[in-house]
């Protein structure tokens, strides 16, 4: 039974994305958005050693940069409103076929990759969700191509 | 014969990197015009006609085009557009008109996306000559005044987002009932083959240009700038190896040229 691992890729330097993101927000009038950070996700589908696995697909020059990059291998708990971001019809196939052939991840049966949005929302918790579900409509997603879950 | 020439703003937006070429083809048209930054926003109004350029407008953060679609000048540019002037929106230009729902623009939100390109063999930015075949009658849209339907015209593309895309089952039925499909990618000789090389990022109906419903509006994923002299076409192409030799012929327009001199047309009889 194959075992699922998830990634999250982060940005130790400033995030020009995310900051250009929140400003476009704040000037579409979502004035209780207060931070917006933006992270890489990836989600592979392994055999065999999920400790070994972890080890090495953080060393991979690819995915993490040691000088720029910070990784988890959970999505954090906190206060924030996350959108998940995917494109349809991305199976992956080129990072997995990398992964595979060049850096010798022969175990890899699949990956996928999304981007994780975590936004601060200066309200409670049903008005913060109404509030990303907007955000996602008018900015961070085009539903002809991607699809989104909140959480 | 109007007394002046139309006046062209080329809207540049931080990131752009098409903004000299597009100039020079406008201007080679016989139009004037002049580079405009995003941010000059009060003079806008003042050009008979728009082109947003290609390149990486605000480095497409987020997505290709989509915060150059929420910039202020957007609306002025729709208002403008609303009126009849012409917008060219090329590559990056065109990304940006789609996210703001100028195009198709029947329901004033984006109503489809240039998805990232699907191509078997290169994955992300891809760049390449490609053939474009004129879908509709020249009088449809205003880049078209001087292009024949089924006329084929050398262009290169150079992305990687620019496959046409909707979720909207009904929509690509609406676009072909109102030809707003002004240009398709096809062969050298016209046919239209749906896979690659000669769709050359996965397109829906092998879609490379598309207008507003009014056809004073138009997203081209092509440049049109970087075909519009014999000079800038590759070796490959029958007009390039004719003119081998002779400096001056370098100069002459090439086909592509044909969506500047339809702007100028348009303007010189509709707007001025």
């Amino acid at each position: 039974m194959p075992k699922t691992i998830e990634m999250i890729v982060s940005l130790k330097v400033p995030d020009t994305t995310a900051i250009t993101a929140l400003q476009t927000l704040q000037k579409l009038g979502f004035e209780k958005i207060k931070e917006v950070i933006r992270a890489d996700y990836y989600k592979f589908s392994i055999d065999g050693d999920e400790e070994k696995f972890k080890n090495k697909i953080s060393k991979v020059d690819i995915l993490v940069n040691a000088n720029k990059h910070s990784f988890d291998f959970s999505i954090k708990k906190d206060d924030t409103t996350k959108i998940l971001v995917k494109n349809i019809n991305e199976d992956g196939s080129v990072l997995l076929s990398t992964l595979k052939n060049r850096l010798g991840f022969d175990n890899t049966k699949k990956v996928e990759k999304a981007v994780l949005w975590s936004l601060s929302i200066e309200s409670d918790e049903t008005e913060a969700r109404k509030i990303a579900e907007k955000a996602a409509k008018e900015l961070l997603v085009n539903e002809h191509y991607q699809e989104y879950v909140i959480f | 014969m109007p007394s002046k020439k139309p006046n062209i703003a080329v809207v540049y937006f931080p990131g752009n990197n098409c903004e000299e070429e597009s100039l020079k083809a406008v201007l080679a048209s016989g139009m004037d015009g002049k580079i405009v930054r995003w941010n000059q926003r009060k003079e806008i109004s003042k050009y008979d006609g728009f082109v947003i350029p290609g390149g990486w407008g605000y480095e497409d953060r987020i997505r290709a085009g989509v915060i150059m679609a929420k910039d202020p000048v957007f609306d002025i540019i729709k208002k403008e557009a609303e009126n009849g002037k012409p917008v060219l929106g090329i590559c990056n230009g065109a990304q940006a008109l789609v996210e703001c729902g100028m195009i198709p623009g029947l329901k004033n939100k984006a109503e489809m996306a240039l998805a990232p390109n699907k191509n078997p063999f290169v994955s992300g930015y891809y760049c390449t000559w490609v053939y474009v075949k004129a879908e509709q009658d020249k009088d449809r849209c205003v880049f078209t005044k001087f292009i024949e339907k089924d006329v084929v015209i050398p262009i290169p593309i150079a992305h990687g987002e620019g496959r046409y895309i909707t979720r909207d089952k009904e929509l690509l039925g609406r676009l072909i009932k109102n030809k707003q499909i002004i240009f398709r990618y096809s062969t050298k000789d016209g046919r239209i083959e749906e896979n690659f090389p000669t769709n050359p990022n996965g397109a829906m109906y092998n879609i490379a240009a598309i207008c507003n419903k009014k056809g004073n509006v138009m997203a081209i994923m092509p440049h049109p700038e970087r075909a519009s002299f014999i000079r800038q076409l590759p070796d490959t192409i029958d007009l390039k190896n004719k003119s081998v030799g002779y400096i001056l012929e370098f100069e002459k327009p090439a086909p592509a040229r044909l969506i500047f001199d339809s702007m100028k047309k348009y303007v010189d009889e509709e707007i001025l």
